[in-house]
């Protein structure tokens, strides 16, 4: 299972994809976008983002004019297009369907919008249609969902996603529970 | 009417420019082989400066009675393919200092900044300038 060490050559990095799209928002909202602007948006220094557009530049993705006033190529703000699409479909996906809060929905679709497939795009896109189709099927699986989910009762055999352990308990631990605590080490010493 | 800035606040943000490119030269030279020792040399000289820089910009904010505050954020995970690569980097951390430099300056005067804070941003974009030149001739070659 490689899948994970291909992320990290993803085609467009995260960073690089919130230049795109902060690049993106600054055309919208002021008309121009300099390497100090996308600097200030992103509250990074210019060196970082001056490298970064270098990057993007190189990838055709940012056009820089004689004025250094930075434009999207067509490619450039496609992509912001379909991060920006894809973070707005995860977060409704989370919100809308799981129930996740706002705010961490807004977090956690941040964190996957460039590395989703189109094809899981799609699926949600579909679902989420179906979800607010009005269907009684859908409404009611909406329903069942939300009623079912203090049903867990981390009984492993009788649950058919569950292996040696359960999931649901394994998998709801925040990580940062989960980090060695400094100063119990150094109490140990 | 623009509001006026935060003297303190850019000059930490100068900071961080200066702390984050110290960091990114030095990472550049340690990547390079012993064999391209004039391009090591230069970044060598980029380094100590940039460190130098950024004392001068924490004795200003104290000066002012304000608290150096440094904010900073450097990923270097991908060594330049070449000494030329390496040369263009700090070029373009160097542009976008002077640019900083330049942007403060303008906003500065603008604002009737103390003397002290104008001299020094002058000084500032007087040396960037030169940085600039240097690592353009050298890309040149």
């Amino acid at each position: 299972m490689d899948t994970w060490k291909k992320f990290e050559q993803n085609s467009i990095t995260h960073s690089a994809a919130h230049h795109l799209m902060a690049i993106d928002s600054l055309m919208k909202q002021y008309g121009y976008a300099r390497v100090s602007d996308v600097a200030r948006y992103l509250e990074i220094t210019r060196g970082s983002v001056s490298l970064t557009i270098k990057s993007l530049k190189s990838q055709h993705l940012v056009i820089q004019d004689e004025h250094r006033f930075l434009h999207l190529s067509a490619e450039g703000q496609q992509i912001a297009d379909t991060i920006r699409a894809r973070h707005a479909l995860i977060a409704r996906f989370l919100t809308d369907v799981l129930g996740v809060a706002d705010e961490q929905a807004d977090i956690d679709a941040c964190k996957v919008e460039h590395l989703l497939s189109g094809q899981t795009s799609q699926r949600l896109i579909n679902v989420l249609r179906f979800t607010a189709s009005g269907v009684r099927e859908a409404s009611g699986f909406i329903r069942a969902l939300g009623d079912y989910e203090t049903v867990c009762d981390e009984n492993v055999e009788a649950c058919p996603y569950c292996e040696s352990e359960c999931l649901s308990r394994l998998a709801s631990r925040p990580i940062t529970d989960l980090m060695p605590n400094p100063e119990s080490k150094l109490d140990s010493k | 009417m623009k509001s006026p800035i935060n003297v303190v606040d850019e000059l930490n943000g100068m900071l961080a420019e200066e702390v984050e490119a110290a960091v990114r030269y030095l990472y550049l030279k340690v990547t390079m082989e012993s064999d391209n020792g004039d391009v090591i040399t230069h970044l060598q000289e980029a380094f100590e400066e940039t460190i130098e820089h950024a004392e001068w910009l924490a004795a200003m904010i104290r000066d002012l009675n304000g608290v150096p505050r440094l904010s900073v954020r450097v990923d270097c995970e991908q060594p330049p393919a070449t000494p030329d690569d390496a040369v263009h980097d700090v070029l373009t951390i160097e542009e976008a200092a002077l640019e900083g430099y330049r942007e403060l300056l303008e906003f500065a005067e603008r604002d009737g900044a103390e003397a002290k804070v104008l001299e020094f941003l002058r000084k500032q974009v007087e040396l960037e300038s030169e940085h600039v030149n240097e690592f353009r001739s050298l890309e040149k070659r």
